[in-house]
């Protein structure tokens, strides 16, 4: 391929030197301002006269509002502003680009939005929450999805009050490849069985916040959202105002993990307040209110079914994967096929099955968390491999290298489709059973960390902690793998970078994007320092800010680095470029001769030729700066573009009191190139953090008959601490060319957690001879089963 | 985050007698307020019921130096201060010394953070953590409501195996079991200046009394008297929690044995988390004392220790989580009379 950066316009040529800056093991950029606390977060905005906002929210999962009366809070002194459905009829908010009924009269979820008051402080604005009376009818919610399956939808349910419904609710999504059948026939071992996976939430350090004010003609929010540009832009399509009039700023977001990867009404009820009384307000969700509306992580229940040659050649794969999508699903934060998809492409498999099917229930929204569906899907898939290999005889690291592919599927070819009533009507379209072909990855190392990790972990320890038995407290080793696409391309797609260089020879990078936490900042900068030549410090990053961007891509699914990447480096080259083409004539050169590191331009045959890159801005116009922009296309429908990585952990199981302490996680991650080495560690830990709650404590608790939110607060809720991250983590970048990313370096943060509870569940079966399905794996489950097992 | 606070009186004291006389002017509405770290989370989720007004004066006793002290004589024992903080338990040199059961209890407590805020006597009369009695939509017993909702709803980690009546959730503190262990009693302020001595055992309910604590609305625990052990004494405290830095207990065991030439002569084995007040295991006790520790003695008494066990559900586990802690605390307790 010509371009394989994608980016618009000529490609940069390559750099022909060694790298001076990327490569480097660097602080982030806004390390020394975060640890010291001066790092301000939107949460910290006070504006002169600023109002407070609180929300009135339904304590019921689903009802009707019967009666509302806001007469008492209206009269409140201090109370400067009230929002029902009764002043607000045909105004709607955004979650992603999907309309939501800003203040509707159906309520589908504990905590869904019932008023909104702006008052002089938060102590007011919470008494006239008390002083609304709401008369609710309660109806009867959906709070099985088993049973939801087997059952009639209720008559309620509309596009209105469940969005996106017709398009998702029990619709199954199916991957077909080859023939199961025959697959399953060809196979000499077969093995099923259920795996379930819980709700898991973000615990964002910094909840959900926004500070809006509006003059009249100008609305500016600081905001807490991990992308600007797709705020302002439904911000835009729900006031009704042009976007140039909106400005969006978010310079630290408090932690993200899914959890803000779009605009949550909060933000537009503080800009309607704002509007209405002409003040700024600022809108906070309490640590109770994220927990109850903030988008968790879905519940699912998968089966698998596997067939294989006796010498451990997968001939067949059968899945049905069930997911609790809650009150809301879109397009953009429900994916359909997620679940599938990577058993459809982790390992080489000719013949196929593979259904996922959703269901709305009244248990909240749910939505992205760091590695969405994977986590799930992982779990499950790399559960039921080591299942397989034990079945086989085989080793499980020996068996999934048996099955290893450089290919992923065309999706274009592969009978994937919906049916049109799901799982209890079966009347699907029948698959077009073509040949499917295979598309290679453009880089794929996953064999090499597979390795890595097996030989960090002393992967021989498994043959003797598998035949010790008898302790009282039993150690195992387990391995995972994972499979993740890179960049999203989801429209409206655009990943634009630019860079200014003025006379006095400021540099200037221009990114639309918001830093997440991982460092998106310093690494751009890296990005743009390394091909402009110059120190990092040399450079002034305007980023988190919808004025002086231009579009780009929020910060989820780690797909800015790989999708902003190449736009920076485009717009670094082209800049770069202008200036060589000033400073040549003044060198007795001709620009392509000259070259640029350490903030020096320089004749590339005889280096000792040289100016100051400072020096070298002088000869630009001081009324018109040097422009370099670049902007990336969407993912092209060859190679496949995917990152991968593998786990591998040792864990100690206290066979009296079902704990489990993991000893040590060997962590192999193939980012393609680490740009900055430390960062990229630095989310290797985050995710292992991640994983370890998922596997053992994390849980969202509901009440049955309720259907009630049980446990939403960290008191209850078990997220790991610090203290709970393994005593040892050897995290290994497995580093390779990919000349479809920037410098090779593919997304990083996002799925350092994907492998781990899968890689925990199979060094528990190596310790105690049982296989957990259902996590999280509590102290209750291990002792349980032990007993069980003792018959 | 105190925004999402009710509005409330702030009343600071520096006498015990003041602090009394305070909560018997305000009656129902007020509450003591030290540590705080259970109370403000209460009221922050308004927490409440007809037995569980959520309080409107906060009666401040951190001034009260009396109460944050740790006095220590051989001959009466250790007074701890019901304000004196976990932190500074920990950190007493002779705690440590005297009565390492409190030192490593005091280390499984919560976190770092709250145990430089928590206090000993708000350990000892926290509130259930029952996510339905914590919940503000569920009117349980405990709130002066009909229902328990545990029975039939979710009880696996914070809730009774045995000796629960209308209410299924367990006690959660891990001191009361160290401090029963040890014999404390309490010392407790009434007004015009009397002070009563109630041993801890007599202080939690137990049966269908849905009070945290006996203490009347009007009455402040003041501090906690503990006798000093006998020479030969073994003390041993294990806590099984689902996340392991910081959690409550899914069971926990406080022993303290005092031996005499081999032979148990006072044995307090005392369970937490597993009923609704600190459960001392008498049968288990019965099993050891007056007799020579060994293995066999060991798997008797851990045996003994869940005699009556009642388990719910999904709780059932609890009852061997309990008998495998007992065992280790005794065997723990055997290796060292060994050494």
């Amino acid at each position: 391929m010509k371009n394989p950066l994608l980016v618009q316009a000529d490609p940069p040529p390559r750099l022909e030197r060694e790298f001076t800056i990327v490569g480097k093991p660097l602080n982030r950029r806004d390390a020394l301002e975060k640890v010291t606390g001066r790092a301000e977060y939107s949460g910290d905005i006070r504006l002169p006269n600023m109002l407070y906002g609180k929300i009135l929210r339904c304590p019921h999962p689903r009802a009707r509002i019967v009666r509302l009366n806001t007469a008492d809070a209206e009269n409140l002194p201090g109370v400067r502003a009230i929002l029902t459905k009764e002043n607000t009829k045909g105004w709607f908010t955004y979650w992603y680009k999907i309309p939501q009924i800003a203040f509707p009269e159906c309520l589908t979820y504990e905590g869904h939005e019932v008023a909104a008051v702006a008052a002089e402080d938060i102590s007011i604005a919470q008494q006239a929450l008390d002083l609304i009376q709401v008369e609710y009818e309660i109806l009867r919610p959906t709070l099985n999805v088993e049973a939801a399956l087997s059952e009639p939808r209720p008559p309620l349910v509309g596009d209105e009050e469940y969005p996106g419904s017709d398009i998702f609710d029990r619709k199954e999504f199916i991957i077909r490849r080859g023939d199961v059948t025959k697959g399953f026939h060809e196979a000499e071992v077969v093995l099923e069985d259920d795996y379930s996976t819980q709700t898991q939430y973000h615990g964002t350090i910094q909840t959900r916040v926004c500070v809006a004010s509006w003059d009249g003609k100008k609305l500016t929010l600081w905001d807490a959202i991990q992308g600007v540009w797709i705020a302002k832009e439904t911000l835009a399509e729900s006031f009704g105002i042009p976007p140039e009039n909106i400005r969006v700023i978010v310079k630290n977001l408090g932690g993200g993990f899914g959890s803000k990867a779009n605009s949550y009404r909060l933000s537009y009820y503080a800009a309607k307040l704002s509007m209405l009384t002409g003040r700024p307000v600022r809108m906070e969700h309490s640590r109770r209110e994220e927990f109850l509306v903030h988008a968790h992580r879905w519940d699912c229940r998968i089966y698998l079914r596997m067939g294989a040659r006796k010498d451990g050649t997968l001939t067949a794969i059968s899945q049905k994967a069930v997911v609790n999508m809650g009150a809301a699903a879109w397009k953009e934060n429900y994916f359909p096929q997620m679940i599938i998809w990577h058993t459809s492409n982790l390992y080489e498999c000719p013949n196929v099955d593979l259904r996922q099917v959703g269901v709305f229930t009244n248990l909240q929204l749910t939505g992205p968390q760091r590695g969405p569906l994977n986590m799930p899907a992982i779990f499950a898939l790399e559960s039921h491999m080591d299942r397989m290999a034990e079945a086989l005889g085989m080793d499980p690291l020996e068996f999934r290298l048996k099955n290893y592919t450089l290919y992923g599927a065309d999706e274009t070819s592969e009978a994937i489709y919906v049916t049109k009533s799901g799982a209890t009507g079966g009347d699907g379209q029948s698959a077009p059973h073509e040949e499917s072909k295979r598309i290679p990855y453009s880089s794929k190392k996953l064999d090499e960390c597979m390795r890595r990790v097996a030989s960090s972990i002393d992967w021989a320890k498994r043959k003797q902690y598998q035949v010790s038995k008898g302790e009282r407290k039993r150690k195992g080793v387990g391995m995972a793998s994972f499979i993740v696409f890179q960049g999203v391309g989801l429209p409206p797609y655009e990943a634009n970078a630019d860079v200014s260089i003025g006379h006095d020879g400021v540099i200037r990078l221009h990114i639309g994007v918001v830093d997440i936490g991982a460092g998106q900042q310093t690494i751009f900068s890296m990005i743009a320092a390394e091909e402009l030549g110059v120190n990092l410090d040399d450079l002034v990053t305007h980023y988190g800010d919808t004025e002086n961007t231009r579009y780009a891509p929020s910060c989820f699914a780690s797909r800015c680095t790989s999708e902003m990447g190449p736009a920076v480096l485009k717009a670094a080259s082209e800049a770069r470029q202008r200036l060589f083409e000033l400073a040549a004539p003044n060198l007795g050169v001709r620009p392509e001769e000259l070259e640029s590191k350490y903030g020096i331009v320089y004749v590339r045959r005889n280096p000792s030729l040289c100016m100051d890159f400072r020096a070298a801005c002088r000869y630009i116009d001081p009324s018109s700066p040097i422009k370099g922009s670049g902007s990336r296309a969407p993912n092209p429908d060859y190679p496949n573009f995917a990152t991968f990585g593998a786990h591998a952990v040792e864990v100690e199981v206290d066979m009296e009191t079902g704990r489990v302490d993991i000893l040590k996680v060997a962590a192999a991650h193939d980012f393609g190139k680490a740009i900055n080495p430390k960062l990229c560690i630095s989310q290797i830990h985050g995710g292992i953090e991640f994983g370890v709650g998922y596997a053992l404590s994390e849980e969202g608790l509901f009440d049955s008959r309720t259907g009630k939110f049980l446990n939403p607060n960290f008191h209850l809720y078990q997220m790991p601490t610090c203290l709970d991250m393994p005593p040892q983590v050897d995290p290994i970048l497995v580093e390779g060319e990919d000349p479809y990313f920037a410098y090779s370096a593919k997304g990083a943060g996002e799925n350092t957690c994907t492998p781990l509870p899968a890689a925990i569940r199979n060094a528990i079966y190596n310790a105690t001879g049982v296989w957990f399905n259902h996590l999280p794996i509590t102290a209750d489950k291990i002792l349980t089963a032990l007993k069980e097992k003792r018959g | 985050m105190l925004s999402e606070l009710p509005d409330f009186e702030h009343v600071s004291v520096r006498q015990v007698e003041e602090a009394v006389s305070a909560l018997r002017t305000y009656g129902d509405g007020a509450k003591v307020i030290a540590g705080g770290t259970d109370l403000l989370a209460l009221m922050k989720d308004r927490v409440q019921g007809p037995k569980l007004p959520i309080p409107k004066v906060l009666i401040d006793i951190k001034p009260i130096e009396d109460m944050q002290r740790i006095d220590y004589e051989r001959a009466q024992g250790l007074r701890i201060g019901a304000a004196v903080k976990i932190r500074e338990v920990l950190d007493s040199k002779i705690i440590r010394k005297e009565f390492d059961l409190l030192s490593q209890t005091a280390r499984t407590i919560a976190t770092t953070q709250i145990r430089n805020i928590g206090t000993v006597g708000g350990n000892l009369c926290q509130k259930s953590r029952c996510p339905y009695f914590r919940h503000p939509d569920f009117l349980c017993h405990r709130k002066g409501g009909e229902t328990c909702f545990a029975f039939s709803g979710e009880h696996k980690q914070y809730h009774a195996v045995m000796k629960y009546g209308k209410c299924a959730s367990a006690h959660p503190s891990d001191l009361a079991p160290c401090l029963l262990a040890l014999g404390a009693e309490c010392v407790v302020a009434q007004g015009g200046g009397r002070e009563v001595v109630i041993p801890l055992e007599k202080f939690f309910p137990e049966g269908n009394d849905q009070r945290d604590t006996v203490l009347r609305p009007d009455e402040l625990l003041v501090s906690l008297r503990v006798p000093c052990p006998a020479e030969k004494s073994y003390q041993v405290f294990l806590k099984c929690r689902t996340r392991h830095s910081a959690d409550f207990a899914l069971a926990s065991v406080a022993v303290a044995l005092r031996v005499v030439k081999g032979v148990c002569m006072d044995a307090r084995i005392v369970l937490g988390g597993v009923a609704p007040f600190p459960f001392r295991a008498v049968e288990a006790e019965e099993r050891i004392l007056e007799r020579a520790l060994d293995e066999r003695l060991i798997g008797e008494a851990s045996e003994g220790s869940v005699e009556g066990v009642r388990p719910l559900p999904q709780n059932a586990y609890k009852s061997d989580l309990t008998k495998a802690l007992v065992n280790r605390a005794l065997t723990s307790i055997l290796h060292q009379m060994r050494m």
